[in-house]
């Protein structure tokens, strides 16, 4: 079942960064994760979702229910953590937990407290002495209290603490595997999908380039190398048609695509004093993405040649 | 009352509880400079120099600036009035200030996006925060009912107690027509200098239109006069109440502004 659906969604805004086309489906019991770098268009495809921008062309669906017509029921069902979330300073956070409780009919402190004392939030702190990452975790506790069906998280990990880092992603996968929770969420951080994620789409200039499985993203046969090794390796480089080659100091960056042994073969013949091997990030995906689509426009150039 | 259990409401209070005492200790201060000034006129001498000067003045240019002479400042029941007058246009600067800042205010505080996250329409969103302003005009004005007593009796001029309910209902009216005024125009636009511009640019309109008005005598613009017609000079020195058709006027201002800003806001961008 689609719990979020997006279809041909276009948005031309002076203040925001437009969108293009956007198509996606978030199903029941996803943690998707819209990954996209900075002015993508991330959080304006959030304010669409959430009937912040009520002006677009294509349509959008939450829980088969128009945002437009019928926003004031998909938000009794649905969580929200924006990326920078500001409070009235003179209030307390137990203030803004009472709001939220009160407007949401829901009467469980016991949640709350527990929540509160698993992030070691202090409620009774005024907004204006709490921390970014105090704040964060405050609109997700106010966001998750209620138990809500979609949760939708803006940038989740941007100006968390390192402690608070590892209790936020358990918490998120605790709500999505026990209480069957949908999570929505974007980030500019392909790891977070890595560790969190169920599907995920790459956003890029407003556009939704793609849409895949997690397993897609692990199985691929990219890695990104860095390497620290004695000697010119620019020969390899030629051999194994690696290109995008960059220096870091003594380590020589590049994206490799196919089979790993063959990489290691050629580097037998050098002398590698260190070398990582991880996930490729987000521009590489991107990257690759792109590249893929101008091979299959130029495959299907050439087949129209031949054709003619 | 469902609008007063929303969080908008409690937030609106909370945020202006500064702007009102601010105001107030302006309004105070400006009283009391009012006093003072009043009072340095009186025993300085100054009152029968300035007489001496607009006597000598052609009569032409004393009818076109409309002072034929110095109004005599030993007048208690005159010095209230001014005094009464000049707090209205204080409070309909203050009203309008308030007005203007309603939807911008939640966008410097950050608020926007926690309220509209909660499950209330965009409706409700406008008239809560309409009710809340009103509230807080009240509560502004009943603080200046006690500063009104306060100057009535510094006066003594315990008569004027009297013309309190008239000229709290003058003042009220007067601040809601610039409260809807503001409220309107800041559903409309986005800039966030526009608040303290439209609400002294309004102010500076009404003076101006007054000073058009004595020039040409046209009585289009005595209607533009908009704080005259809420005057609680004209009260205190006339005994005169605020007419039946100004206080309709302004009840029906302010409920074509909420339904004019329920409409615009249903559709803005956030």
């Amino acid at each position: 079942m689609a719990v979020i659906e997006l279809k041909s969604v276009s948005k031309n805004s002076k203040n925001r960064p437009d969108i293009v086309d956007a198509s996606f489906v978030v199903k029941q019991g996803d943690i998707f994760g819209l990954v996209g770098s900075n002015g993508s268009g991330k959080s304006t495809i959030i304010d669409i979702l959430l009937n912040y921008i009520p002006t677009y062309s294509g349509s959008v669906s939450i829980f088969d229910k128009n945002p437009k017509k019928e926003g004031t029921k998909i938000k009794e069902k649905c969580g929200y953590v924006p990326a920078d979330p500001d409070f009235l300073l003179s209030m307390r956070g137990c203030d803004i937990l009472d709001i939220t409780a009160k407007v949401r009919k829901c009467k469980d402190f016991d949640k709350i407290i527990k929540l509160c004392n698993y992030f070691g939030i202090q409620q009774d702190k005024y907004i204006g002495a709490m921390t970014i990452s105090e704040c964060k975790i405050l609109s997700l506790i106010n966001a998750v209290f209620f138990e809500p069906d979609l949760l939708i998280l803006d940038e989740p990990f941007l100006g968390l603490d390192d402690s608070k880092l590892d209790k936020v992603k358990d918490l998120l996968q605790y709500l999505n595997n026990k209480k069957n929770m949908t999570i929505f969420m974007t980030t500019d951080n392909i790891d977070d999908v890595n560790k969190l994620c169920t599907r995920f789409a790459i956003i890029h200039r407003g556009s939704v380039l793609e849409v895949q499985e997690k397993e897609q993203l692990l199985t691929s046969d990219v890695r990104r190398i860095s390497a620290k090794v004695c000697g010119n390796i620019s020969p390899i480089f030629k051999l194994l048609n690696i290109k995008n080659v960059t220096m870091e100091g003594e380590y020589v960056n590049f994206l490799f695509k196919g089979n790993i042994n063959e990489l290691f073969t050629a580097l037998n013949y050098y002398k590698v004093e260190d070398i990582q091997i991880s996930l490729p990030n987000l521009s590489d995906v991107i990257c690759q993405i792109y590249d893929e689509k101008e091979k299959n426009n130029e495959n299907k150039i050439d087949d129209e040649k031949v054709n003619v | 009352m469902v609008f007063l259990s929303t969080p908008i409401f409690g937030q609106d209070l909370r945020c202006r509880v500064s702007s009102i005492l601010k105001w107030l200790v302006f309004t105070v201060i400006a009283t009391l400079g009012i006093y003072l000034l009043i009072y340095n006129l009186y025993i300085s001498g100054i009152p029968d120099f300035v007489n001496d000067l607009l006597i000598s003045l052609p009569d032409e240019i004393r009818a076109l600036i409309y002072i034929e002479k110095i109004p005599d400042f030993s007048n208690v029941t005159f010095d209230y009035a001014v005094c009464m007058q000049v707090l209205l246009i204080i409070g309909c600067g203050y009203a309008c200030y308030l007005g203007c800042s309603s939807f911008l205010v939640n966008k410097n505080n950050g608020t926007l996006k926690y309220i509209h996250s909660l499950p209330i329409t965009r409706t409700c969103v406008v008239i809560t925060r309409f009710f809340a302003q009103v509230t807080i005009l009240i509560i502004y004005d009943i603080l200046l009912v006690f500063l009104n007593i306060w100057i009535a009796s510094g006066l003594n001029v315990s008569s004027f107690i009297f013309n309190i309910p008239n000229i709290f209902c003058a003042m009220l009216m007067g601040e809601l027509f610039f409260l809807s005024l503001g409220f309107a125009i800041s559903c409309i636009v986005k800039f966030q200098s526009t608040p303290y511009t439209f609400a002294f640019g309004s102010l500076l309109f009404c003076l101006v239109m007054d000073i058009l008005y004595k020039l040409f005598s046209k009585e289009i613009l005595s209607d533009l006069v908009l704080i005259s017609h809420y005057s609680v000079y004209n009260i205190i020195m006339n005994n005169t109440n605020i007419s039946f058709m100004t206080a309709f006027t302004s009840i029906i201002f302010c409920l074509l502004s909420v339904l004019i800003s329920s409409l615009i806001y249903k559709y803005k961008e956030l």
